[in-house]
């Protein structure tokens, strides 16, 4: 099995795009209806919490048929198009459930490989997911799948001093930024005005304190749109059967 | 009378100079961006390839604890690794002769890891081992972003060419960086040969 899937992965390195990717509509796209309804909403908000806090966008896609193609060929195209996660972090998530071939992967984007590496990708779709897809408990599946890569991403599990780490980066940033737009502010107030108003000018400027805030995290907050925001994939990630 | 014309005669050639600019211009930034990213892309293949070399060792040796009897096929695995160590690339200075040689060493380690893999088969205990079943993982999504990592540098040399070749990019090419056109990666006649005779698995 193993060895028939080294020569597909070395002959499709030169197979053409062909996988017709559906439109982003929402967190959770369930084509072949594998979700009931409760479900479906549960993951939508979980998905929505995550991404208005930035820490991933994760996505669900349930799809009748993969058109042909191998999971790993189809998920790629699919996050390619969809650039899940955000620019600056890659923090984006694919569950692609396939209906015909049974068939599940989870596809981790560049900046969460650390938190997700393939292994535990694997873990989850074999230990968690298929089994209890396998049994006739498909939407529970899929619902704990997301459950299990929520909890390997929850940065409530990092330490603190991670967090901390992170928040004295932005501290840093902003003073860098602030410092460098205070100069700005002056040069172009100097082109600006008018010789006889700039003495003027000068001398109310002097109140002038604190640093600007730095930019902010530019997440896709609340709301119903739903959009990727840029992230990169490089392939990461497990599939397997169920 | 005659200043009017001048006037106009001037402003006509400022437009069309300015039109000429912008069609230069055009492709100033993409051509030397899109250089960097079939560099960019050829040193994350290697990258990738490099990773699926570091996982071998590990495999090899777990391997070894349940498949005492299959010397030829380990060793068959060792060898391609230590023959595909030897040939590097420099993706910022490469050229295609070199690009197949790297591409055969690393087509006959995949040749020799999918005979070790398909042996695995036959070892229920070997496949049942934690550690075994983690460096599957490993392996296989290594040789998923090693896919996906050529054809990311396929993509990226068509983008190159299309500038390269089709205006008015391709003027801007001809006027300020005389790139020629990159070949593109295919797989070598010999690899063509190898990939039709490779082992098949029978159930």
């Amino acid at each position: 099995m193993n060895s028939i899937r080294f020569l597909f992965f070395w002959l499709l390195s030169f197979q053409l795009w062909a996988f017709e990717v559906p439109e982003l509509t929402g967190a959770v796209i369930d084509q072949a209806g594998l979700l009931d309804s409760n479900t479906k909403a549960d993951i939508e908000s979980l998905a929505r919490d995550y991404r208005a806090r930035d820490i991933a966008q994760i996505q669900v896609l349930t799809v009748n048929d993969l058109q042909g193609e191998e999971i790993e060929q189809a998920s790629i195209q699919i996050v390619d198009k969809w650039q899940l996660g955000s620019k600056e972090k890659d923090n984006g998530i694919l569950l692609l459930v396939s209906l015909n071939p049974r068939k599940v992967r989870i596809e981790v984007g560049q900046g969460l490989e650390g938190d997700i590496p393939d292994v535990v990708a694997k873990r989850i779709i074999r230990d968690v997911m298929a089994p209890t897809m396998k049994s006739g408990n498909v939407s529970l599946g899929i619902y704990l799948g997301v459950r299990e890569i929520i909890k390997y991403i929850e940065p409530d599990s990092k330490s603190f001093h991670h967090k901390k780490a992170e928040l004295m980066e932005w501290f840093h940033l902003a003073q860098e930024y602030s410092g460098m737009l205070i100069v700005l502010f002056f040069i172009i107030v100097h082109i600006l005005t008018p010789r006889s108003a700039k003495r003027k000018a000068y001398g109310g400027l002097g109140g002038y304190s604190g640093g600007f805030s730095s930019g902010g995290f530019s997440s896709g907050s609340g709301g119903d749109s739903w959009s990727g925001g840029g992230g990169g994939f490089s392939g990461g990630g497990s599939s397997g059967d169920w | 009378m005659l200043t009017l014309q001048g006037d106009y005669v001037m402003k006509k050639l400022f437009l069309i100079s300015l039109v000429a600019i912008n069609l230069v211009a055009c492709g100033m930034q993409s051509i030397p961006q899109s250089k960097n990213t079939v560099e960019a892309s050829l040193a994350e293949i290697n990258n990738q390839y490099k990773r699926r070399m570091d996982l071998i060792p590990n495999l090899v040796s777990t391997v070894k604890g349940y498949a005492t009897h299959e010397k030829d096929t380990l060793e068959g695995v060792v060898e391609a690794r230590a023959k595909a160590t030897q040939v590097t690339i420099d993706p910022s200075n490469t050229s295609p002769e070199k690009l197949a040689e790297f591409q055969k060493a690393q087509g006959a380690l995949s040749q020799a890891l999918g005979r070790l893999m398909m042996v695995t088969e036959n070892y229920p205990q070997l496949k049942a081992d934690k550690n075994f079943s983690d460096l599957q993982a490993q392996l296989e999504g290594t040789e998923n972003r090693i896919t996906i990592a050529r054809q990311r540098y396929i993509e990226s040399i068509k983008e190159f060419n299309n500038l390269v070749t089709v205006p008015p990019t391709s003027w801007t090419n001809s006027i300020m960086y005389h790139h020629e056109k990159m070949p593109q990666w295919d797989l070598a006649a010999g690899e063509k040969e190898k990939a039709e005779t490779a082992p098949e698995v029978k159930f």
